[in-house]
């Protein structure tokens, strides 16, 4: 019971905390007004991932062939990690301790407190759902399995995961290491992996996705409040009853939660759009400062590492969204800096494809 | 160039379902160009949800797509992919939000809210009303029966791991729990009809050729071999060095006492008595 008990304490440490902090050192590429809890979360989780990612690619290149890889990789990510965690805890000590500031509740119409709280109640519902729901799919026993495979045995894609035994390094799926996080959690919390994917990472990722939804509803909404809740039961129930084939985003959202291209379609490609939506609304305004115009894209250049992250094919589709977006923008601003910014931010994809098929990958 | 088109459609259609996302999504970019007055969210959402589908449309695309002479990014069951480019969620949710807050009494605009909701919600599927949805048994969200029968047959601390041979439809699991069993297959074998006698035998409508089975098991190095209660085998299999250790669920679990043994010579035996019958030159 006491184990549990630390088990879960060490969850909520890595996945909500840690992010946390994280951000508490990244918040500061964002101009002042963005500095909020919720932003500096979502720049930390990103940033997180990134550390993660960095690392595990690194090992995966190099070590992955020789006995207890994942153990060296494991403990890099956590020297990495835990260092920024203790000096984000740091610098919001000494510089920043203003940031947590109580939501104006009080001026809020009944109604719109209402649709709040339909809002909150639906997204605790498909909390609910995914942990006491078992939903089958055949993918899972490829990528949950490599997570296994990593905490117990210390291989990273070097085990045929599917009847075990040795197998070459699978190129296509091993620069994509969402499975090597779930297994980071799951070895730096003492819980097994498949635990981790199934029941702990939804608990993460639905509030997560609903964030960036609910950030993205403060732009479209900037003056009506009271329109932002209505938004989000609308994208709620979109999810909840989104499952009319088993190819939309919905129906990878909420059934394959854990999984890489989940997270890309559910994470990825809503926080591109939201960051976006930042960078047309600066665009309105007066001139910005080069600093504050560049941090948008250094947000952006975040995730699109995690594109990468997620599965090989964020990367095309990634780098293909955000041209897309630049485009609307370059029509719109006819400001060729655009450009530039643009390309900066799909870095991370352009070196993930170097590595890709500098490694055999095709 | 026809046909290329007329895949894409099917493939636009098969990730649409009933429809029903398709034509919110339709009516609500047509809903913004109208009403929008921004001209990048126009865009964003009015028109890049038809540059988009024109784009998925288009044969030379997918020829992109699929060819690998050319990007050759994904193999053409992951096409539909591109659609998920479309901010569609923020696109209809968007519309319909704008248009409710047009709505100046606060009593329609409530109304309005529940009617748009229950539109989606009768027109979409609900998630956990699929066929694949079930309650979870345990924190591993996998079948307890797996879990049990892996618990009887994994090695302790310091031992062998040990190969087995499941039926096919517990493949997907058993790795997902214990990485110390190996498997004679795996899923892919399953999804992907590749052959191996032991899943070919496993899997087989009727009766089951015990000694089929174990030539293949046995070739296999398999130490445990589970069997469901309910299929029948031509000849009793614990006649064969072959015991039963439990019953779990609706499974029964044996052991094989010549690969547990180690009785290798009995198990060359074996394998080449039934070579004869079953191996390859004979089928």
């Amino acid at each position: 019971m006491l184990m549990t008990v630390w088990s879960i304490i060490r969850l909520i440490f890595f996945m909500f905390i840690v992010p946390m902090c994280i951000g508490q050192l990244f918040k500061y590429i964002l101009k002042k007004e963005m500095r909020r809890p919720v932003i500096t979360y979502l720049i930390g989780f990103f940033a997180y991932f990134g550390v993660v990612q960095i690392i595990s690619i690194f090992c995966v290149l190099t070590i992955a062939g020789q006995p207890g890889a994942f153990e060296t990789c494991f403990k890099a990510c956590l020297v990495a990690v835990l260092l920024l965690t203790v000096t984000g805890i740091f610098m919001f000590f000494r510089f920043d301790r203003t940031m947590i500031k109580k939501p104006d509740i009080k001026g809020l119409s009944i109604d719109t407190k209402v649709f709040y709280g339909i809002f909150i109640a639906l997204v605790l519902f498909q909390m609910i759902k995914a942990v006491v729901s078992r939903i089958f799919d055949g993918d899972n026993t490829y990528y949950v399995t490599q997570s296994v495979i990593a905490q117990k045995i210390g291989a990273m894609y070097t085990v045929d995961p599917y009847k075990g035994g040795l197998q070459p390094l699978d190129v296509r799926h091993a620069l994509a290491v969402v499975p090597m996080w779930i297994a980071f959690i799951g070895k730096a919390c003492g819980v097994h992996a498949t635990i981790v994917a199934y029941t702990a990472m939804p608990l993460l990722i639905i509030p997560l996705v609903y964030i960036i939804y609910h950030e993205i509803s403060k732009v479209l909404f900037a003056d009506n409040v009271e329109m932002r809740p209505i938004f989000m039961i609308i994208v709620n129930i979109l999810m909840i009853f989104g499952n009319v084939s088993i190819f939309t985003p919905a129906t990878f959202f909420l059934m394959r939660t854990w999984q890489g291209k989940s997270m890309l379609t559910s994470i990825a490609f809503p926080m591109i759009v939201l960051i976006f939506l930042w960078i047309y609304k600066d665009c309105d305004g007066e001139k910005k400062p080069v600093s504050e115009r560049a941090s948008l894209w250094a947000f952006l250049f975040l995730v699109n590492m995690f594109s990468g992250m997620c599965t090989e094919m964020g990367v095309v589709f990634g780098a293909g969204l955000v041209m897309l977006l630049s485009l609307i923008l370059l029509i719109s601003s006819k400001r060729w800096t655009v450009v530039l910014g643009a390309f900066c931010s799909i870095i991370p994809n352009l070196v993930y494809l170097i590595l890709f098929f500098g490694n055999g990958g095709h | 160039m026809y046909g290329i088109f007329m895949e894409c459609l099917v493939d636009l259609k098969d990730f649409g379902g009933n429809g029903s996302i398709l034509v919110l999504l339709l009516i609500s970019s047509i809903y913004l160009i109208v009403k929008e007055s921004d001209i990048k969210k126009k865009l964003l959402f009015g028109i890049m949800p038809f540059v988009i589908v024109a784009g998925f449309l288009f044969p030379i695309t997918k020829k992109l797509y699929v060819s690998e002479k050319l990007l050759g990014i994904e193999e053409a069951a992951t096409y539909y992919r591109i659609l998920w480019l479309i901010p569609m969620y923020v696109t209809i949710a968007y519309a319909f939000t704008k248009f409710i807050s047009g709505i100046k009494s606060a009593v329609k605009k409530r109304v309005a809210v529940g009617v748009v909701a229950v539109v989606i919600a009768v027109t979409g599927s609900c998630v956990y009303s699929n066929e694949y949805v079930f309650k979870a048994e345990n924190p591993y969200h996998i079948p307890q029966h797996v879990i049990d029968i892996c618990d009887r047959i994994s090695p302790l601390d310091g031992e062998e791991r040990v190969r087995a041979a499941f039926p096919p439809e517990l493949t997907y699991f058993v790795r997902q729990y214990n990485t110390d069993i190996l498997l004679a297959y795996g899923r892919d074998y399953v999804d992907n009809g590749y052959y191996t006698g032991v899943k070919a035998v496993m899997s087989a409508e009727g009766m089951m050729k015990t000694d089929e089975l174990l030539y293949y098991t046995r070739m296999d190095l398999d130490r445990y071999i589970i069997i469901p209660t309910d299929k029948e085998m031509d000849k009793d299999i614990t006649q064969f060095n072959v015991r039963l250790v439990d019953t779990v669920d609706k499974y029964n679990i044996y052991e094989d006492i010549l690969i547990g043994d180690n009785r290798e010579l009995e198990r060359d035996a074996f394998v080449a008595e039934k070579e004869k019958i079953y191996g390859i030159e004979n089928e």
